[in-house]
């Protein structure tokens, strides 16, 4: 069943509202194609694995499903493939299909082979390092912002044709805001996990939290 | 000519209106109230109300959840993508391709253009607030361009009837700079904005009040209430927020009395030196590139500021060789928009326990504070407002202390700590030099000449942007948040999407291009009633007031038509 087909119609009904139980019912067996065949368009093959793992012990399953069953790896893979400048995304993905060998000097041995709460030590230490990486570019970039107000004086207009920078943040922290994006923005995290409640009706400006209280799903 | 065929009877109205956005559905609505049989001419696709693609769709519906596709945002969106979120995927739909609808800049200027049936009515802000006495006698008496040829009072009945008619939520203030409107109901701060507004009124004595916006708090007109969805810029299935599709071009439909033609560029109005009127226009069919000539006694350009002034300057005829109406010399001239994107942003200790619940379509909003008095005069000319909210941060957030595993995970699906941030909108100056003009060397695909942009902010805008970003860092502060930041990353004039002036008001035909009644001086029976008339910008969002001044207009014109005046 199409769900916009099935919702397509329920705004007309004006002055009052679904409930998010309806809306649930309505989008029930509705889910993206998730085919068994799938091989990458812009990571490695023989690193996508390694990036599924990443992702995992990031977001791992819990009482809550893990970023693999999302195939939030796959995500990663469709972003960098379209969402990124080809200089960003040359940057990233040569980041990116090196990450066995940056994980393997930071875990000082096999990352996939790595146990316990060894694994999940190597990625915080993978975030640490591309933190300071960051930090650098930052203050680098900003000491060059002030440097031509200083001269120039304040910009009237932003620059007229976009043109990719020439540096760019560490690669993990953009493989790291993929995972995230990719697995909150799932269909299932999405309606199961948060707070789902596509029609809210009445807006209430000071609602007080209950025990356990998630964030809605935007 | 065929003056006295049949044919010409077939292709004659009353009334037509040029552009069926904000202020053409309105001319629309009001001619056809009015009696009058109105041919409405849109260059783009119809758009029924409810024919809203993406405004079901939820993160995971979205092409890449949403990520903009980097090649067709260069290769069709180049321009149109510099707001960041005109070109998303939820909506670049409503946003014409660059690649189609190409246009010049001698210096940057961002022109967001909607081409179809209600065009910018439907993706537009929403926020509704007056103009005062002080925005309408600011140029006369500091001397800036020409001054105003209405006050105040000229527009205050009109604001009161279109605002009864479309239903706008706000909290009265009772505040001179920003008068009260007539509101159908009001959106609620929420508690940390509560607080701010508090803090802010006693400390710096400004006030913070709920942004008034064009939203139903109750059903009104056969339209619904507003659903708190904040899905408003996909367009809105229960038609609770005003655009033309969901209200002014179906209760002009309903009177018999509108035709209403898509796919129709205007390329120029017919002008006939016998009557010194416009009789008609001529169209092209953007699928056919046919070309038709239609009749009648009153034209209303509403085709947007930049594309009413560029059919005024293609209408040439030996009375008016520099562009129909430009005696003057000033169609084109005094381009103006708001000039923005600097403000602070703070953190928010304290109200862990709270939340909101519903995606409220409106912020805050902050009253201009300078230049109000001698108490609060200043080094430059006006003034600005703010626009912001408070909410708490979500998954996208970083925790310092937290970066993967089962506890991470947990907590980027809880609610995060609040955060307030705001953006100052502020007012541009009428310039003679900000222009734009058409290239005739360069034509579109229609053969109309492209439009040219030479427009930049001057002296007076670059010298409030300090106070700009640093009241706002103050009212943080005063509010007791932390980790207040400014930013500044000014555009391109044109960003605001609230391009005003190029054939304003004024008394004088030597200095101006419409009259009070926003008509042309030397051409009675065109009116020009969008963004293009403005003879300031102030720094309040002008659509409430472009529907305020059409509807005036129609009734000036109907007049007119009935004392056989036009």
């Amino acid at each position: 069943m199409n769900r916009r087909e099935a919702l397509k119609n329920t705004g007309l009904a004006v002055g009052y509202s679904l409930s998010a139980g309806t809306i649930a019912a309505v989008m029930n067996g509705c889910k993206a194609p998730t085919g068994t065949e799938w091989i990458p368009s812009s990571i490695d093959e023989d690193t996508i694995d390694i990036i599924a793992e990443v992702a995992e012990t990031i977001l791992p399953t819990t009482n809550t499903p893990g970023a693999k069953e999302m195939l939030v790896h796959r995500y990663v893979d469709e972003a960098i493939s379209h969402a990124y400048g080809p200089k960003h995304k040359a940057y990233i993905l040569a980041g990116i299909n090196n990450i066995t060998a940056d994980l393997n000097d930071v875990a000082e041995g096999d990352f996939m082979h790595l146990t316990g709460d060894a694994k999940l030590d190597a990625v915080i230490k993978m975030e640490e390092l591309a933190d300071a990486f960051n930090a650098k570019l930052d203050a680098k970039k900003a000491a060059e912002k002030a440097k031509n107000i200083e001269i120039n004086g304040p910009e009237r207009a932003g620059a007229m044709v976009h043109t990719e920078p020439d540096e760019f943040r560490h690669y993990y922290s953009d493989l790291k805001g993929l995972i995230i994006a990719g697995y909150f923005t799932s269909e299932k995290i999405g309606t199961e996990v948060l707070a789902y409640d596509p029609i809210p009706g009445d807006y209430d400006p000071c609602m007080v939290m209950s025990p356990g209280q998630k964030a809605w799903t935007h | 000519m065929l003056f006295n065929s049949k044919g010409r009877e077939e292709v004659t109205y009353d009334a037509i209106v040029v552009g069926s956005g904000i202020s053409g559905g309105w001319a629309a609505k009001e001619l056809t109230d009015k009696g009058l049989k109105t041919l409405v001419l849109d260059r783009g696709r119809n758009i029924k109300h409810g024919e809203y693609p993406t405004a079901n769709w939820e993160t995971w519906d979205a092409p890449l959840n949403g990520r903009n596709d980097y090649k067709e945002q260069m290769e069709h969106y180049p321009k149109q993508s510099r707001t960041g979120y005109t070109t998303s995927q939820y909506t670049k739909h409503w946003f014409v391709k660059d690649s189609e609808h190409p246009y010049n800049e001698d210096k940057r200027f961002d022109w967001c253009r909607g081409y179809h049936v209600g065009g910018r009515s439907i993706t537009w802000g929403r926020h509704v607030y007056r103009w005062s006495e002080m925005d309408f006698v600011a140029n006369a008496k500091e001397g800036v361009a020409v001054d105003w040829p209405i006050r105040y009072k000229d527009i205050e009945p009109w604001y009161d009837y279109v605002e009864k008619y479309i239903g706008i939520q706000g909290t009265k203030e009772g505040l001179a700079q920003v008068p009260d409107a007539q509101f159908m109901g009001s959106f609620s701060l929420n508690c940390v904005e509560q607080h701010a507004r508090e803090r802010i009124k006693k400390s710096l004595g400004w006030t913070m009040t709920i942004g008034r916006t064009a939203h139903l708090t109750k059903p009104h007109k056969g339209r619904g209430k507003c659903q708190n969805r904040d899905r408003c810029i996909r367009g809105c299935p229960y038609g609770a927020y005003f655009s033309s599709q969901a209200s002014t071009l179906p209760a002009a439909e309903v009177t018999g009395n509108m035709t209403l033609r898509p796919f129709s560029i205007v390329h120029s109005l017919i002008y006939d030196q016998a009557t010194d009127k416009a009789i008609g226009v001529n169209v092209i069919d953007t699928e056919t590139k046919e070309t038709f000539e239609y009749y009648a006694k009153v034209i209303f350009l509403c085709a947007s500021t930049i594309a009413s002034t560029s059919i005024l300057m293609n209408s040439k005829s030996e009375r008016f060789e520099n562009g129909m109406g430009n005696d003057s010399g000033e169609l084109g001239h005094n381009l103006m928009d708001h000039h923005f994107m600097t403000g602070a942003t703070a953190d928010v200790d304290g109200y862990d326990d709270k939340y909101y619940k519903g995606r409220r379509p409106t912020g805050f909003y902050v009253a201009r504070s300078s230049n109000l008095d001698h108490n609060s005069k200043k080094d430059y000319l006006r003034g600005f407002g703010y626009q912001g909210s408070a909410s708490r941060s979500g998954w996208g957030r970083a925790v310092a202390e937290l970066k993967a595993g089962p506890q991470f995970k947990d907590l980027m699906g809880t609610p995060g700590k609040w955060r307030m941030g705001m953006t100052a909108f502020a007012e541009m100056l009428p310039d003679h030099r900000n222009q734009m003009y058409l290239d005739y060397e360069k034509l579109d695909k229609w053969g109309i000449p492209t439009v040219t942009f030479d427009c930049e902010n001057k002296e007076n805008e670059m010298a409030m942007r300090a106070d700009m970003a640093n009241n706002a860092a103050e009212m943080l502060d005063a509010s007791g948040f932390n980790n207040v930041q400014t930013y500044d990353n000014i555009g391109g004039p044109g960003l605001g999407i609230h391009e005003m002036g190029t054939a304003r008001m004024g008394r004088d035909p030597k200095t101006s291009v419409l009259n009070a009644n926003n008509a042309i001086h030397a051409v009675p029976n065109v009116y020009v009633t969008d963004g293009a008339c403005m003879t300031s910008s102030a720094c309040q969002n002008p659509s409430i007031t472009y529907m305020a001044l059409t509807a005036r207009a129609v009734n000036h014109a109907v007049d007119q038509i009935n004392n056989n005046n036009i």
